[in-house]
C-alpha cells in the first residue's frame, strides 16, 4: 500500500498511454505541416498580394457575426430553461439541442430551397399575383443559416455550467436584493463565462472549418482559399500554409479561453436552483425566446426536407437508407466512445500530474485537430498509413475512425477538461490519503460525477461524426456510404429534393441521442 | 525529447504489427478499383450491370478529381486503384502529365477526338457549357460566342457560377489557350464587370435567378437544364422551359465541352478487369443507357443524344487543344483571382 505523503506517485502508466495517445493525435497534423516546409513562394505571393485581404475580410465577418448570434440564443435560452418555468421547459431543455443535427450545408440549402424562385415562398406570393426576389447567399444568409444550427454548442456548455453552479450562489445574490438579470450579469455570467466561452470555441471553429455553405453561397473565406489552392492549384504546401494561418487564431483563442479558466475555482453544489416566480404573460414571452432558435433552426428546415422527400419519394429508397443508417450509427457509436475514453484518461492524468510550463501546452495540443479543415486531416492520416502499412487503408474503417478521432477530439476533450476542473482536487487527495489508488478513484469518482458531462460529450462527437463530411469522402474505405455522403452527393449534384431522405435521416439519428441525454441529466 | 522517443516506439510497434493480406488479392481477382468524381445514379447502375455480366465485383471510391489525383500521388506504387474517372478532360490530362495514367489499348467506338491520343484514356460521355438565355428579354442574334459575353451590351446581366467550379476553370483555360493569357485576363476583368450579381449558387440556381429577374444569360451545363426540365418539382421545370439554350462560338472553334473520362492508373493490380471495364462503359449498350438517363451526351459513334438534349439541337464542338495543357487550369485560377472573381 502506497502511503501518501511518503513516496511521491510517478504515475507511470498514465503518462504512458496519455502520450501515446498525444502522438496519435498529433503525428498526421504535423505530418501535413511539414508539407509547408515545401511551399512555392509564386502561388504564396500571387494569394497574399490579391486573396489574403479577402479571405481575412469574409472569415472575420463570418466568426464575428456566428458568435455574436450564436453567443445570444444559446446562452439565453440555458438561462431561460435553468431559471424559469414556463410551459414546455421540461421539454424544450432537449429540444433546443435538436438545431444540432442539422448540418450547416443542409441547412442552407434548405433556406435556398425555401426562399428561391420555385420554393414554396416565392409560390405563395406569385400565387398571390406578386413576387420579391430573396437572396440568401450572402454574409447574412451564411450567419444566419450557420448560427441557428451551431448555437446549441454554446447552449449545452452554458447550461451544463449553469446546472453545476451552485444554486446558493444565485440565492446570495437574490436574498442581497438584486435583480435576476443584475444576478445573472454580476454573478452566473463571469462564472459560467469559460464553459461559454469553450461553447463558442467550438462555434468558431466548426464556422471556420465550413466549406458547403460558404462555397455554395460564393463566400471566399480562409477554408475556400485552402481548398482552392490545394484542389485547384495543386499545391498542398500553400494549402497548409493557410490552415496553418487558421491554426494560429485558433491558439490564440485557446490561450484566451486557458486564461479565463485560470482564475476560476467552483466545487460541485448540489443543492438545486428553483425555478424563478413569472407572470403568465412573461412566461410566454420566454416561451417564444426559447421556440424561434428551434422554429428558425429545425423545424423550418426540416419540414422543407420533409417536403423534399415527398416531391421525390420512390419506394426504393428504404433498403439503402437501412445500410447507410447503420454506418452512420456505427462510426459515430465507435468514434464518440473512443474519443470520450481517451479524453478521461487523458484529462486526469494531467490533472494527476501538475500542469506547469510546457506541460500546460501540451495538455491543449489535442484541441488542434478541430481547426484543421477535414480534408487536410485526411492528407495526414494517409501519409501516417502510408508509412506503417499502405494496405491499411481501405482493409476497414480504421483509418476513418482515426480521422474522425483526430477530427473531433477537441468536441469530447474539451467538456470533459472543463467537467474535471469542477471537480476539487480535495474529493482526490481524500480519496488518496484513504489509500485509493488512482484507477480507483477515476472509476468510482470522477466518472459517476461527471456522468451528465460525459454523455454530452459522446453525444456531441457522435452528431459531429453523423455530420462529417470531407473526411469521410477521402477515408472510407471502397463502396462505403453514410448517410451524410449520400446527402452531399445528392446535394451536390444540385438534386437536393433527393437528399432529403438522408438529411432527415442524419437529423432522426442525432435526435434520439439528445433525447436520451436529457433523460439522463434528469435522473439526479 | 521524450515525445521523439515516444513516437519511434509506436512506430516501430505498427511497423512490426503482422501484415495479413499484405497482397491486395492476386492479380487475377475479379475485382476492379474504381476512383470516380463522379457520383450519379446512372453510374450505380451502369457498375451493378457489369458485375453482372462479367462477375467482377467493382469497389468504388468517389471524391472529388483533384482530391482523387492527390490520394493517387501519395498512394504511388500501393495504390490499390485500377481506374480513374473524371468529369473534365483537363483533369485526367492533368493526371497523365503527374505519369499516374498507363496507356491501353481498348477497342472502343468512340469518336476520335473522345480518345487521348496517347490512349491514357477514354471518354465515357459529355456535357455542353452553354449560354441559358430568358427567352422573353433576349434575342438570340445578340448571343454568338464566350468572347463577345465580355461586350457591354451583357453589363449587369451575366449570371455564372464560382471560380471555384472545376467547369468555369475549363472555360477559361480554353479562352486562354485561344487568346492568350493577357486576352483572357481582359476577358475576366469585364465578366466580371457585367455580372448580375456576385457569383454564387450552382449551375441550376443561376437559371432560377434568369427566372427571378436577376439577370438575363447564364453560363451553365447542359446537364443541369436538363435536370432542371425533369425535376419532380413542377415550378423548375417552369424555370427549365423559361430559359433557352444557345451554344456559343459556332462559327469559329465550337462550343466549349466537359468530358467524363476514365483512364487506366499506372499500378493498376487488376489492368485486364480495368480494360473490360472501359470496354464496357463505351460499348453500345451502356451509351444509349446514359444518353437515356443522365442528361448527357454520349460518345459512342453510333449513339444519338436523348430527346431532351437532342431539342437543343446539334452543335459543333471544341477541339479540346486546350485540355492538352493542364497547366492552364492553374493559370486560369491565377486569373480569377486578379479579376476578383470569386
Amino acid at each position: 500500500m502506497r502511503l501518501a505523503g511518503i513516496k511521491k506517485a510517478k504515475h507511470f502508466y498514465w503518462r504512458l498511454v496519455t502520450n501515446i495517445v498525444l502522438v496519435a493525435l498529433v503525428l498526421p497534423l504535423i505530418l501535413v505541416a511539414s508539407r509547408t516546409a515545401s511551399i512555392d513562394f509564386t502561388n504564396l505571393k500571387h494569394l497574399t498580394s490579391t486573396l489574403l485581404p479577402t479571405y481575412l475580410y469574409n472569415t472575420s465577418i463570418l466568426v464575428l457575426g456566428t458568435s455574436f448570434l450564436t453567443l445570444i440564443l444559446g446562452v439565453s435560452t440555458a438561462w431561460f430553461v435553468t431559471i424559469y418555468n414556463f410551459p414546455f421547459r421540461r421539454q424544450f431543455e432537449w429540444i433546443l439541442i435538436l438545431p444540432l443535427a442539422i448540418p450547416t450545408f443542409i441547412n442552407a440549402i434548405s433556406y435556398v430551397g425555401l426562399t428561391d424562385y420555385a420554393g414554396p415562398i416565392r409560390i405563395l406570393l406569385r400565387s398571390m399575383g406578386t413576387d420579391i426576389y430573396l437572396d440568401l447567399m450572402n454574409h447574412f444568409g451564411a450567419i444566419f443559416t450557420m448560427s441557428f444550427v451551431l448555437y446549441p454548442y454554446v447552449y449545452v456548455t452554458s447550461r451544463s455550467a449553469f446546472l453545476l453552479q451552485s444554486a446558493s450562489l444565485i440565492e446570495v445574490s437574490r436574498s442581497l436584493g438584486q435583480s435576476m438579470n443584475k444576478t445573472f450579469r454580476k454573478v452566473v455570467f463571469p462564472l459560467a463565462w469559460p464553459a461559454i466561452f469553450a461553447g463558442l470555441i467550438l462555434v468558431i471553429m466548426e464556422v471556420l472549418n465550413d466549406y458547403g455553405v460558404v462555397s455554395y453561397f460564393g463566400i471566399p473565406t480562409f477554408t475556400v482559399g485552402i481548398f482552392r489552392s490545394w484542389l485547384a492549384l495543386g499545391d498542398l504546401p500553400t494549402a497548409t500554409f493557410l490552415s496553418l494561418v487558421v491554426l494560429i487564431f485558433v491558439v490564440a483563442l485557446l490561450i484566451i479561453e486557458f486564461k479565463a479558466n485560470q482564475n476560476k475555482k467552483t466545487s460541485v453544489d448540489k443543492s438545486e436552483v428553483s425555478f424563478s416566480r413569472l407572470d403568465p404573460k412573461r412566461k410566454w414571452m420566454v416561451f417564444i425566446a426559447c421556440f424561434l432558435p428551434v422554429l428558425i433552426g429545425f423545424i423550418i428546415p426540416v419540414l422543407q426536407q420533409i417536403w423534399w422527400f415527398f416531391l421525390s419519394y420512390t419506394p426504393e429508397i428504404w433498403s439503402q437508407l437501412y445500410l447507410l443508417a447503420k454506418h452512420t450509427a456505427t462510426l459515430g457509436a465507435i468514434t464518440s466512445l473512443l474519443i470520450v475514453t481517451l479524453s478521461i484518461i487523458l484529462v486526469y492524468t494531467f490533472r494527476l500530474v501538475n500542469k506547469k510550463g510546457i506541460k500546460r501546452t501540451i495538455s491543449k495540443l489535442p484541441l488542434l485537430g478541430y481547426a484543421m479543415p477535414g480534408a487536410v486531416i485526411a492528407v495526414g492520416i494517409i501519409a501516417l498509413i502510408l508509412m506503417i502499412d499502405p494496405t491499411l487503408i481501405y482493409s476497414g474503417v480504421i483509418a476513418l475512425i482515426f480521422g474522425y478521432t483526430v477530427r473531433f477530439f477537441a468536441v469530447g476533450y474539451g467538456s470533459i477538461e472543463s467537467g474535471f476542473e469542477k471537480i476539487s482536487k480535495q474529493l482526490d487527495d481524500a480519496a488518496v490519503s484513504m489509500g485509493s489508488g488512482t484507477f480507483r478513484n477515476l472509476v468510482k469518482i470522477h466518472v459517476p460525477i461527471l456522468k451528465p458531462v460525459l454523455l454530452g460529450a459522446m453525444i456531441m462527437v457522435f452528431v459531429d461524426v453523423a455530420k462529417e463530411l470531407p473526411l469521410t469522402l477521402i477515408l472510407r474505405p471502397f463502396n462505403y456510404e453514410t448517410l451524410a455522403t449520400n446527402a452531399f452527393q445528392y446535394a451536390k449534384d444540385e438534386m437536393a429534393p433527393r437528399s432529403a431522405s438522408s438529411s432527415l435521416l442524419i437529423i432522426f439519428a442525432s435526435a434520439i441521442p439528445v433525447y436520451y441525454l436529457n433523460r439522463i441529466l434528469h435522473r439526479k | 525529447m521524450k515525445y521523439i522517443k515516444f513516437l519511434l516506439i509506436t512506430l516501430a510497434i505498427a511497423c512490426t504489427a503482422p501484415k495479413e493480406n499484405s497482397e491486395a488479392g492476386s492479380s487475377e481477382e475479379k475485382v476492379l478499383n474504381v476512383y470516380s468524381h463522379r457520383h450519379y445514379d446512372a453510374d450505380k447502375q451502369a457498375f451493378e450491370r457489369f458485375t453482372k455480366e462479367t462477375g467482377i465485383e467493382i469497389n468504388l471510391v468517389k471524391a472529388g478529381a483533384d482530391e482523387l489525383i492527390n490520394r493517387l500521388e501519395m498512394e504511388g506504387q500501393n495504390s490499390p486503384a485500377d481506374v480513374l474517372i473524371t468529369v473534365d478532360a483537363a483533369k485526367l490530362n492533368r493526371a497523365k502529365s503527374k505519369g499516374l495514367l498507363q496507356p491501353v489499348d481498348a477497342n472502343t467506338k468512340n469518336k476520335p477526338e473522345f480518345v487521348d491520343v496517347e490512349n491514357h484514356w477514354y471518354a465515357i460521355t459529355y456535357r455542353a457549357r452553354v449560354v441559358a438565355f430568358d427567352k422573353e428579354d433576349v434575342d438570340i442574334s445578340e448571343l454568338s460566342t464566350y468572347e463577345d459575353l465580355a461586350s457591354n451590351k451583357w453589363k449587369n446581366r451575366i449570371l455564372i457560377r464560382s471560380s471555384s467550379s472545376s467547369y468555369n476553370q475549363s472555360l477559361l483555360s480554353s479562352i486562354i489557350h485561344e487568346n492568350g493569357p493577357s486576352a483572357a485576363q481582359e476577358w475576366a476583368n469585364v465578366i466580371v464587370a457585367n455580372m448580375a450579381r456576385e457569383p454564387k449558387g450552382g449551375d441550376r440556381d443561376q437559371i432560377k435567378a434568369i427566372a427571378s429577374g436577376v439577370g438575363d444569360i447564364a453560363v451553365v451545363n447542359t446537364y443541369y437544364v436538363g435536370l432542371l426540365l425533369n425535376s419532380e418539382n413542377p415550378e423548375e421545370v417552369k424555370v427549365g422551359e423559361r430559359v433557352g439554350i444557345y451554344f456559343p462560338n459556332q462559327e469559329d472553334r465550337g462550343g466549349h465541352i466537359n468530358i467524363s473520362g476514365i483512364g487506366v492508373t499506372k499500378y493498376a493490380p487488376n489492368k485486364a478487369n480495368a480494360i473490360k471495364f472501359i470496354e464496357f462503359l463505351t460499348s453500345k449498350e451502356i451509351q444509349e443507357f446514359y444518353a437515356a438517363t443522365s442528361f448527357e451526351y454520349p460518345v459512342h459513334k453510333e449513339v444519338s443524344p436523348d430527346s431532351t438534349i437532342a431539342a437543343w439541337g446539334e452543335f459543333k464542338i471544341d477541339n479540346l487543344d486546350y485540355a492538352q495543357k493542364p497547366e492552364l487550369l492553374e493559370e486560369a485560377i491565377k486569373i480569377f483571382d486578379e479579376a476578383g472573381w470569386n
